[in-house]
């Protein structure tokens, strides 16, 4: 079977700045199993001197013509999907994640991020991007590895929503900021609109678990993404599914409240996929259900469970 | 360098609690090795598993009445040499699985979804140290990673006794399933002699540890004690072949990630000479926050700083 393959780039016309919104139209429609190449511009709302020396003519084109409403990132699309129905749910398979640009930075600013209290100031970087060597630096002598991935990426969010800011993930997925989302992995979102209108970008170089400061390697990003949509099942929050792990999600305020809820999720997954008895379900969440922090910078926060897919090889 | 054994009996346990004050099991000197033999049990298991429970542990159900909490923890051991203010470096050497059984039980009002698992349950769990596996017949087979979850050096006096049941500055309940073999555990010490007591062998558990239990078991430890006189704590810090980990406990997981994030970030300042902006920075990029465990009371958060980027 032959899928087309569309490129979309960023620019002030291809891009929705810092919401979902359930009534947006499509810049264009794909079918289950075509691919769209998006190149994805970081989030900033100025432009000021010293980036204007290095972004490209699409940031400043979306910085100055651009309409950003509520949020801050700077997402491509939507994108419809072809007899995508409320209650469907559609499958982002990430191909390939690739930097777009030799430069990122990283900021954090007072009243948010992980310790406001101790940072009540406001401090932004830039950060070189040796794609070759597959580091950034930004002259401390610690060189990180990249681990690209995009923190925002979603479908329409339900109609009685409206538009909602970017900054925060929920069901229709937007600012997860989930590290695990690399090349390889499919993340599942529950479908709200009829076609689905899916966008992405927040371009992450790396990150740890938590995005401790509010921001990470922020930066352009090139993803090849595939899209497949699935009818006979259900979700109500995004899941996803790495090579090795599936992955659960929950978001709240208050990461106590976060982790029950993936811990919930994991235990209904285990019972539906694997006819596991719920209480066995819960001890196995005990035993190799590892959790973790996605975000705390967010707002609504996350946690994530990774469940290893090695467990199951004897039932699939 | 001596080599010691500590095969928990009636005589060298302390059933759910700390306390500054409990006599020395054994007194060792600094750089010395001890092999704990731990047992892990519960009074109500011991009809279903008959013969696979050792004497020694029905010794201590007859003998001991368990006080707080459910961790049978062997010591202290006294080290010479060790005073109030050192660091108690605990570099783990091995862990062995110690029997063919464990199990995993949780019930009313605690564990991760206390509303949704409003009663109590218990699993026996079959250990095939050979394959490295446990087995309760749910058709999923784990993987064994053994470690302790509960060991540290006795509280301040002032305290008293205290329960075994959240983790604090003296270590106790931290069920880190980092703290594997290669693993070095650094506790600050309250105490003349550190006073050093292991318990709670896991077979495995989760980041997280769901439903309050882990594959709960007898376990062996080899463990090597140095006093550092060099160092200054407040928490217990971590290093294992690959991280350096730090960790917060706080009732509310929120606070606690602060407190591990602040850990770190005082690290790389302080060992690593990064100004705290950039090591900020860095934690948002390279560090990674981990939830221990939501089951203790006190929870924990531990930060995952990796060694390779140094």
């Amino acid at each position: 079977m032959e899928f087309s393959i569309n490129k979309l780039i960023a620019n002030s016309s291809t891009v929705q700045w810092g919401f979902y919104d359930p009534e947006a139209k499509p810049l264009f429609n794909v079918s289950s199993g075509d691919i769209v190449e998006v190149h994805t511009e970081p989030g900033m709302r100025e432009v000021d001197s010293e980036m204007r020396e290095i972004v490209s003519p699409e940031l400043i084109d979306i910085v100055e013509n651009g309409e950003r409403k509520l949020g801050g990132h700077i997402l491509n699309g939507p994108i419809g999907i072809r007899e995508a129905l409320a209650g469907d749910v559609l499958e982002v398979k990430m191909l390939e994640i690739l930097p777009r640009y030799n430069w990122g930075f990283n900021r954090f600013r007072p009243l948010s991020g992980g310790l406001p209290e101790d940072f009540p100031y406001e401090r932004r970087i830039i950060i070189e991007i040796d794609k070759e060597k597959n580091v950034c630096d930004w002259e401390t002598g610690v060189p990180i590895p990249l681990s690209p991935f995009f923190g925002n990426m979603g479908v329409a969010p339900p109609l009685n929503l409206g538009k909602v800011t970017s900054g925060v993930p929920g069901p229709w997925g937007g600012n997860m900021d989930n590290k695990e989302f690399t090349e390889g992995t499919s993340v599942f979102f529950p479908v709200f609109v009829d076609g689905a209108q899916f966008s992405i970008g927040d371009g992450h170089g790396c990150q740890g678990d938590g995005e401790s400061c509010l921001s990470a390697l922020e930066c352009g990003l090139i993803g090849k993404i595939q899209f497949f949509l699935h009818r006979n099942t259900a979700l109500d929050v995004p899941m996803a599914e790495s090579s090795s792990d599936y992955i659960f999600m929950g978001f709240d305020p208050i990461l106590d409240n976060a982790i029950k809820s993936v811990i919930r999720e994991a235990i209904k997954f285990l019972v539906e996929r694997f006819e596991m008895k719920k209480d066995d379900a819960y001890t196995l969440c005990s035993l190799s259900l590892d959790l973790r922090v996605t975000q705390i910078v967010n707002g609504t926060k996350g946690v994530h469970g990774l469940l290893s897919k090695s467990l199951f090889e004897d039932m699939n | 360098m001596s080599n010691y054994e500590l095969i928990a009996d009636k005589s060298n346990i302390h059933w759910g609690f700390y306390d500054a004050s409990l006599r020395p099991a054994l007194t060792i000197n600094d750089g010395d090795t001890v092999v704990f033999y731990t047992e892990s049990g519960r009074k109500d298991l011991v009809g279903t598993l008959g013969d696979r429970v050792s004497s020694q542990l029905i010794d201590i159900f007859s003998h001991h009445e368990q006080a707080f909490g459910a961790h049978i923890m062997t010591g202290p051991v006294f080290i010479n040499g060790a005073k109030e203010g050192d660091v108690l470096e605990v570099n783990i050497k091995d862990i062995q699985t110690r029997y063919d059984w464990g199990y995993n039980g949780f019930r009313p009002l605690v564990g991760g979804l206390p509303d949704d698992f409003p009663y109590s349950r218990v699993v026996i769990i079959d250990i095939d140290k050979e394959k490295g596996i446990a087995d309760w017949g749910a058709g999923v087979k784990v993987p064994i990673k053994p470690f302790f979850g509960n060991f540290g050096v006795a509280p301040p006096k002032s305290y008293g006794k205290v329960p075994s049941t959240p983790p604090a500055a003296w270590g106790g309940n931290t069920d880190n399933k980092e703290f594997i073999t290669g693993t070095k555990i650094f506790f600050p010490i309250f105490n003349d002699g550190a006073l050093f007591s292991v318990g709670d062998g896991h077979g495995c558990q989760g980041d997280g540890e769901a439903n309050i239990n882990g594959i709960e078991m007898g376990l062996i430890g080899t463990f090597e004690f140095k006093v550092r006189k060099d160092l200054s704590i407040n928490l217990p810090v971590a290093e294992s072949e690959t991280h350096h980990i730090f960790m917060g406990f706080d009732p509310v997981l929120d606070n606690a990630a602060k407190i591990a994030l602040r850990e770190t970030i005082h690290f790389l300042k302080n060992s690593k000479g990064l100004h705290p902006d950039d090591a900020y920075t860095l934690c948002s990029l390279a560090v990674d926050l981990r939830v221990t465990q939501i089951v203790n009371g006190y929870k924990g958060v531990h930060a995952m700083l990796p060694k390779s980027i140094f």
